[in-house]
C-alpha cells in the first residue's frame, strides 16, 4: 500500500455526494489517530471522515481517498520527521511548527542547490534550462538560463514572457530533477514531464475549489516568497524523490486563510480558468488538460498582444477534449532554443560552392558508359531465370554477381567510389573461414540477453580488423545470411532490426548449417563461405522465395526446388548438387565479381548442372 | 552566372510538368557508422536504399554528389558553441574523461544518443548533405534535392535528442532562407519534428507542419494547439494522429492541409522530412502507411513545382526504410519502378517476397473519421488566420510559384516513361483511382477537397501511357504480408 505511485490523480477530489475533501484536515486527523495503518486496524475511518468534516458513513470512501492521495505523503512526512527528531510529537500545533522549520531548511538547501547549479552553468556560455512558472497567467515556459532578457532572434516573443515575470516567479532548475532526464526515445515520459504536469496542476488549481484557490493565490502572490518557494521546493523534491505528484497541495491547504488579500489581475486569471474548471468537472478527463490549454492560450495571447481576453476565453471554451489530452510538454522559447534567422539576400546570394560537394554522377568521362548496354530505368528482376533451383541461395548469389558486374561495367571506377565493392556478401571475401567462424561463435556466446556486448569481444578478438570492417561484416554478411536463412526456413518470422532476435536466429542458423555441412575440399578451401546458408539440415524444409510454395519436407538426401513452373528436382543426391554448385567456376565468380568471364563460367556451371540434372 | 539561371531554369524544367532536375547527396561511407548493439538507428539503411536506387538505374536520372562535410563552424550556425565543441571532440575512448563526462547529461548524450565511433563525421556527412541540397536549390541547379542521410529532426540547439545530434534540417533551412523568403517544412516522421519546430517557433519565415503520433509518445510535443509564438504565431502546425493510421486517412489530412498551406503561405521552397518510421511494421512506429501512401506526400508536393528538399529521418525496420526511400527517389525522378526488386547486394534483406511494396498490416486504425474531420477543420481554420500578406515578406510574391492547380494538371500529363523503355510504368493514376482514396477526398467538411476530386478526373482523362495496366497486372499477387518485426 505504500508503493510509490507515478500517476497523476485528478484534483480536487469530490466524493460521490458532491463533498470536497479537505486533504489537510483529513491528513491531520488521520495522523492524530495514528496514521493509515492504525486507523485501518482500528476501523475508525468513518470517525476520521466525520472529524474531517465529511459525511458520516463513507468509511471506505475516505480510506480510498487517503490511500490514493495521502499515504505517500504520510510516509514521507514520517521519514522527514524521523530524520529531524520530531516524530514523537503528537500535538498538532507543535508538530506543525517543527515541520515548518524542517521545510524551511529544505528550501534553503534547495535554493542553494539551484544557485550552485546556475553558477556552474554560467561558466559555460550555455546554461541549463529553467522552468518558469507563472501563476497569474498560468504560463509555463522553459527559458534559457540567462532567462531575463536574452535577445530573441525570431521576434522577441519569448523574452517578453520572461520579463513579465516580476516577483511572481518560481524558478526551478531542471537539474533539480536530475534523476532521470535521460529518457529513451521509446520511453513514454520522464520525470521532468511529471514535474511539469504537477507544476501546472498547482498553478492551475492549487487548492481544489475556487475559494481555496483564490486564497492560495493570494498567499502565493504575497511577498512571503519563502512560503511559496518552500512549497514548491518541497514538492519538487518530492517529485524527485518519490515520483509522487498530486498530494502536495494538501500541505499548503492549511495556509489558505493566511492571506486573504487578493491581487486583482490574478483574480481575473483565476476566475477565467475556474469557470472552465467547473464546466469540466462533470467530465472524466484529467484536469491537467485545461491548464495546459489555458497556458498556451494565454501565452500566445500575451506574447503577441493580439489575442484579447475574450479571444482567449472563447478559444478555450470551444476546445475539445480530444485535442487537449496530453498537452504536457511545451516548446521552449529563448535564445538557447531558437535559430538565428539569416537575412534574406535573394538572388544576389552566392553560397559557398563547397556545399555542392563532389559530383560523382553523371560521370565526367561519358565515353565509359556509352558502350555499355544498360537496362531500362526502374526495371526489376525478371519473372523467371534459367537457374535450376530458382530462388535458391545459389541462384540468388549468381544473379547478384551478374547484376553487380553489369553495374560495374556501366559506372566503372565509380563502383569503388560508391564503395559497392564493400557492399553485400562480397565483404566476406576479405575474411578467412576461420574468422567467420569466430564471429559466429562470438555472437552465440554473447547474447544481449546476458547483457553481454559481442562487439567488445569482437574488438578484442579481431585486433587486425578495424572497427569499420567489423561493422561492415556484421551488416553486409552476417545479418544478410541471417535473413537469407530466415527467408527460407522461417519466412513468417523475419527480422533484421531487433538485434536480440537476430542473434537468436543467427546462432540457430549456424548450428543448423553446421549440422548440414558436408565435408569436402571445396568447403575447406572456400574462404568466402558463400555456400553456407544453403546448407540446411536435411530435416528442415526449403522454401523458395519466388512462389512461396512449401517445398515440403524431404529426407536429407534430396533438395527440393519448387516452383514457378520450373523443373522439380527430386531425389537429387545432395553431395552431387553441392559439389556442382560450388565448383571452381562459382568460386571464381564470388572472388572476382568484377570479371565477366567469371559470371559466364558460372553460367556454364549452372547450365551444366541443368543438363546433368535433366 | 548561376543567378541568371536560377529563376528561369526552375520554370523551364518545372512547368512542363514532366521532369525535375534531381540532385542526390550520398556519402559512400555512411553505412559504416554504427550506433551500437541493440540501437534501432542504423545508418546502414541509407546504403541499402542507395543500392536499390542504383540497381533500379535511377541514378541515371539524377546528379549524384558526395557531400562536403560540414565543419564545426558551419554547424555552429545553429548549434551552440559548447555543444559543437563537445560533439567534435568526444569519442568512445574519451567519453569518460573528466572534460566530457560532465557534459554528457547536459547535452543529453548517453543512452538514446550514444557516443559512437565516428559520431562527428556522421553528423558532418548528414549536415553536409542537407547543406548541399540547400545550395543546389539556392543556385537553381536542381528542382528536387535529396539527402537520405539527413532529416534528423529532434536535435536541439544545445542538446542531442532522439538519435539526432546535429539538426541538418535547421542548417539546411537556414541556408535556404538566404535565398528564399519563406520556407515550408513538412514532417511525416511518426515522431513530432520538435527540433525544427522549436528552432523556428518564433519566426514566420519558416512554417513547420508536422504529422505525427501524439499522446504518450516521444518526444511529447506537437500538440495541436502549439501554433507558434510571437512573430511565429500560426506558423507552426501540428497534426496529432493516433495509432494505425492508414494511407487513406493520412492522405485525407495531408492533401487538404498542405494544399491550404501552400495557398496561404506560398513558400518559395519546401523541405520534406520523410521519416520512414511512419510505415507499417516499423520497429518503433505505430502507423500503418504503405510505401506508396508515404510517397504520396512527396508526389503531391512535387506537383507544386516549388524547389523541394527531401530528407530522410527515422525508420527502424531497415528493409522497409530502404524500400521507401528508393521508391521516393523514383517518385522524385518521375519513374514508377517494378515491384520485383532487381537483384542487389542486399537482396536477401527483402525476402521472402523480394518486392518493393509490401502489404500493410491489419492493425486497427484508431483514428476515427470523426477525429480526422475535427483535426482537419481545426487546422484549416487555424490556417485561415494566416493573412496572405501580413508582413513584409509576403508582399513580394515569387513569380515562379505557380498556383498548384495548374501544376497538378501538368503533373498528370507527364509522360513518365519518356526517358526509358516503359517496360514498367507509372501507377500514379492507379493510385489516385483507388476508390477508398476517393472517398476520403470527398468526405471532408470543406470544399477544399474538390481539387483532389479534380485530380482524379484529370487522371481519367489522360490517355494512359505505355503499359500502366500491363505492369500492374504482371506483378503477381506477390506481396505476402511481411511479418512486423515486433
Amino acid at each position: 500500500m505504500y508503493e510509490i505511485e507515478k500517476v497523476v490523480r485528478p484534483l480536487p477530489v469530490i466524493l460521490g455526494n458532491g463533498e470536497n475533501v479537505d486533504f489537510f484536515r483529513l491528513f491531520c486527523v488521520a495522523r492524530k489517530h495514528g496514521g493509515y495503518r492504525n486507523v485501518t486496524e482500528m476501523k475508525v475511518w468513518g470517525a476520521v471522515g466525520k472529524e474531517s468534516g465529511l459525511w458520516d458513513g463513507i468509511d471506505s470512501c475516505v480510506k480510498l481517498v487517503y490511500m490514493k492521495y495521502l499515504v505517500v505523503l504520510e510516509k514521507w512526512v514520517s521519514k522527514v520527521c524521523g530524520e529531524n527528531g520530531i516524530d514523537g510529537v503528537v500535538d498538532l500545533g507543535e508538530w506543525n511548527e517543527k515541520l515548518c522549520s524542517v521545510l524551511v531548511g529544505l528550501e534553503e538547501e534547495f535554493r542553494g542547490f539551484v544557485r550552485e547549479e546556475r553558477d556552474d552553468n554560467k561558466k559555460g556560455k550555455v546554461g541549463s534550462e529553467i522552468v518558469v512558472v507563472k501563476e497569474n497567467g498560468l504560463e509555463l515556459i522553459a527559458v534559457g538560463d540567462d532567462g531575463t532578457s536574452g535577445s530573441g532572434s525570431g521576434g522577441g516573443g519569448g523574452d517578453k514572457c520572461v520579463m513579465d515575470e516580476d516577483e511572481d516567479v518560481v524558478i526551478l532548475d531542471a537539474n533539480a530533477v536530475d534523476v532521470d532526464l535521460f529518457s529513451r526515445k521509446r520511453k513514454k515520459e520522464d520525470r521532468f514531464l511529471e514535474m511539469l504536469n504537477w507544476l501546472m496542476d498547482i498553478a492551475k488549481d492549487p487548492g481544489g475549489s475556487s475559494e481555496e484557490k483564490l486564497a492560495e493565490v493570494s498567499m502565493y502572490s504575497d511577498a512571503n516568497e519563502c512560503l511559496k518557494l518552500q512549497g514548491l521546493a518541497l514538492s519538487a523534491r518530492k517529485v524527485r524523490l518519490h515520483g509522487f505528484v498530486s498530494g502536495e497541495s494538501s500541505l499548503s491547504q492549511k495556509k489558505q486563510k493566511v492571506c486573504p488579500s487578493i491581487y486583482d489581475d490574478q483574480v481575473k486569471g483565476r476566475l477565467r480558468c475556474s469557470e472552465r474548471l467547473h464546466s469540466r468537472k462533470g467530465r472524466k478527463t484529467s484536469h491537467l488538460h485545461s491548464s495546459s490549454e489555458s497556458a498556451v492560450n494565454s501565452r500566445n495571447g500575451r506574447v503577441t498582444n493580439t489575442g484579447t481576453e475574450s479571444d482567449v476565453a472563447s478559444n478555450s471554451e470551444t476546445a475539445d477534449p480530444f485535442d487537449d489530452r496530453y498537452h504536457e510538454k511545451y516548446v521552449a522559447i529563448g535564445t538557447l532554443h531558437q535559430a538565428e534567422i539569416p537575412e534574406w539576400v535573394g538572388e544576389a546570394y552566392v553560397g559557398d560552392p563547397k556545399w555542392l560537394g563532389t559530383q560523382t554522377w553523371p560521370l565526367i568521362d561519358a565515353n565509359q558508359n556509352s558502350i555499355v548496354e544498360t537496362e531500362s530505368i526502374g526495371k526489376g528482376r525478371k519473372d523467371s531465370c534459367g537457374c535450376q533451383l530458382p530462388g535458391s541461395v545459389h541462384c540468388v548469389r549468381f544473379h547478384i554477381a551478374e547484376k553487380r558486374m553489369k553495374l560495374k561495367l556501366e559506372i566503372g571506377t565509380l563502383f569503388y567510389k560508391w564503395r559497392f565493392h564493400s557492399m553485400g556478401e562480397d565483404v566476406a571475401l576479405s575474411w578467412t573461414r576461420e574468422e567467420e567462424k569466430r564471429v559466429k561463435a562470438m555472437v552465440r556466446l554473447n547474447p544481449p540477453s546476458l547483457e553481454k556486448c559481442f562487439w567488445d569481444e569482437a574488438v578484442k578478438c579481431f585486433q587486425t580488423k578495424t572497427w569499420k570492417s567489423l561493422v561492415g561484416y556484421y551488416f553486409n554478411v552476417f545479418l544478410l545470411r541471417c535473413r537469407s536463412f530466415q527467408n527460407r526456413v522461417t519466412p513468417d518470422h523475419i527480422d533484421s532490426d531487433d538485434d536480440d532476435s537476430d542473434i537468436e536466429s543467427a546462432s540457430n542458423g549456424s548450428e543448423n548449417q553446421n549440422a548440414g555441412r558436408l565435408p569436402g575440399p571445396v568447403h575447406a578451401s572456400n574462404g568466402s563461405g558463400l555456400q553456407e546458408a544453403d546448407r540446411l539440415p536435411g530435416s528442415s524444409y526449403v522454401r523458395n522465395g519466388l512462389g512461396h510454395q512449401d517445398a515440403g519436407r524431404l529426407p536429407g538426401s534430396g533438395y527440393v526446388s519448387n516452383s514457378s513452373g520450373h523443373q522439380q528436382v527430386e531425389g537429387l543426391p545432395r553431395l552431387e548438387y553441392v559439389n556442382n554448385g560450388s565448383g571452381p567456376g562459382h568460386q571464381e565468380v564470388d572472388r572476382h565479381p568484377g570479371s565477366t568471364s567469371g559470371a559466364q563460367s558460372m553460367l556454364c556451371v549452372l547450365n551444366t548442372e541443368y543438363i546433368e540434372l535433366d | 552566372m548561376e543567378e541568371d539561371l536560377s529563376g528561369n531554369a526552375l520554370q523551364t524544367s518545372g512547368t512542363d510538368g514532366k521532369k525535375r532536375r534531381v540532385s542526390y547527396f550520398y556519402e559512400p561511407t555512411i553505412g559504416d557508422y554504427y550506433y551500437g548493439q541493440g540501437h534501432p538507428m542504423k545508418p546502414h539503411r541509407i546504403r541499402m536504399a542507395h543500392s536499390l536506387v542504383v540497381h533500379y538505374g535511377l541514378h541515371r536520372l539524377m546528379e549524384i554528389n558526395t557531400p562536403y562535410p560540414a565543419s564545426p563552424q558551419d554547424i555552429r550556425k545553429f548549434h551552440s558553441d559548447d555543444y559543437v565543441e563537445f560533439l567534435s571532440s568526444v569519442s568512445p575512448e574519451t567519453l569518460h574523461d573528466h572534460t566530457h563526462s560532465r557534459h554528457l547529461k547536459r547535452f543529453n548524450v548517453g543512452e538514446d544518443c550514444p557516443v559512437f565511433e565516428g559520431l562527428f563525421e556522421f553528423c558532418q556527412a548528414s549536415a553536409g548533405g542537407s547543406m548541399g541540397a540547400a545550395a543546389k536549390l539556392n543556385r537553381g541547379d536542381a528542382d528536387i534535392a535529396l539527402n537520405w542521410a539527413g532529416g534528423l529532426h529532434h536535435a536541439k540547439k544545445c542538446e542531442a535528442s532522439g538519435f539526432c545530434y546535429v539538426n541538418d534540417i535547421v542548417l539546411g533551412i537556414l541556408e535556404l532562407l538566404k535565398n528564399h523568403k519563406r520556407v515550408l517544412y513538412i514532417d511525416i516522421d511518426v515522431h513530432h519534428g520538435d527540433g525544427v519546430e522549436e528552432a523556428f517557433f518564433t519566426t514566420d519565415r519558416v512554417m513547420t507542419v508536422s504529422f505525427h503520433k501524439f499522446g504518450d509518445y516521444f518526444p511529447g510535443t506537437g500538440h495541436i494547439k502549439d501554433i507558434g509564438v510571437g512573430g511565429g504565431k500560426y506558423y507552426a502546425l501540428n497534426v496529432p494522429l493516433n495509432d494505425g493510421i492508414d494511407d487513406e486517412s493520412f492522405r485525407g489530412l495531408f492533401r487538404p492541409i498542405i494544399q491550404k498551406v501552400m495557398e496561404v503561405y506560398q513558400p518559395e521552397a519546401v523541405v520534406l522530412q520523410c521519416g520512414a518510421d511512419s510505415l507499417s511494421g516499423d520497429r518503433l512506429g505505430c502507423f500503418n502507411l504503405s510505401v506508396k501512401g508515404h510517397a504520396d506526400c512527396l508526389r503531391y508536393l512535387r506537383s507544386f513545382n516549388v524547389p523541394l528538399m527531401v530528407l530522410g529521418g527515422g525508420g527502424y525496420t531497415i528493409r522497409n526504410v530502404a524500400r521507401c526511400w528508393c521508391y521516393e527517389t523514383a517518385v522524385a525522378v518521375g519513374v514508377e519502378p517494378d515491384n520485383k526488386l532487381p537483384y542487389n547486394e542486399y537482396y536477401e534483406y527483402f525476402g521472402p517476397d523480394y518486392t518493393l511494396h509490401v502489404d500493410t498490416s491489419n492493425m486497427e486504425n484508431q483514428n476515427t473519421p470523426r477525429d480526422m474531420e475535427k483535426i482537419r477543420t481545426l487546422l484549416l481554420d487555424q490556417l485561415s488566420k494566416i493573412q496572405h500578406a501580413p508582413s513584409v515578406q509576403f508582399q513580394a510574391r515569387p513569380p515562379n510559384t505557380e498556383p498548384p492547380e495548374e501544376e497538378e494538371e501538368d503533373m498528370d500529363e507527364r509522360p513518365k516513361c519518356r526517358i526509358w523503355d516503359g517496360e514498367c510504368s507509372g501507377s500514379e493514376s492507379e493510385e489516385d483511382r483507388k476508390p477508398g482514396i476517393n472517398d476520403s477526398g470527398t468526405d471532408g467538411p470543406l470544399n477544399l477537397d474538390s481539387r483532389i476530386i479534380k485530380d482524379e478526373v484529370m487522371d481519367e482523362s489522360v490517355p494512359p501511357r505505355v503499359k500502366d495496366e500491363v505492369m500492374d497486372e504482371s506483378s503477381p499477387a506477390q506481396v505476402k504480408e511481411e511479418a512486423p518485426s515486433h
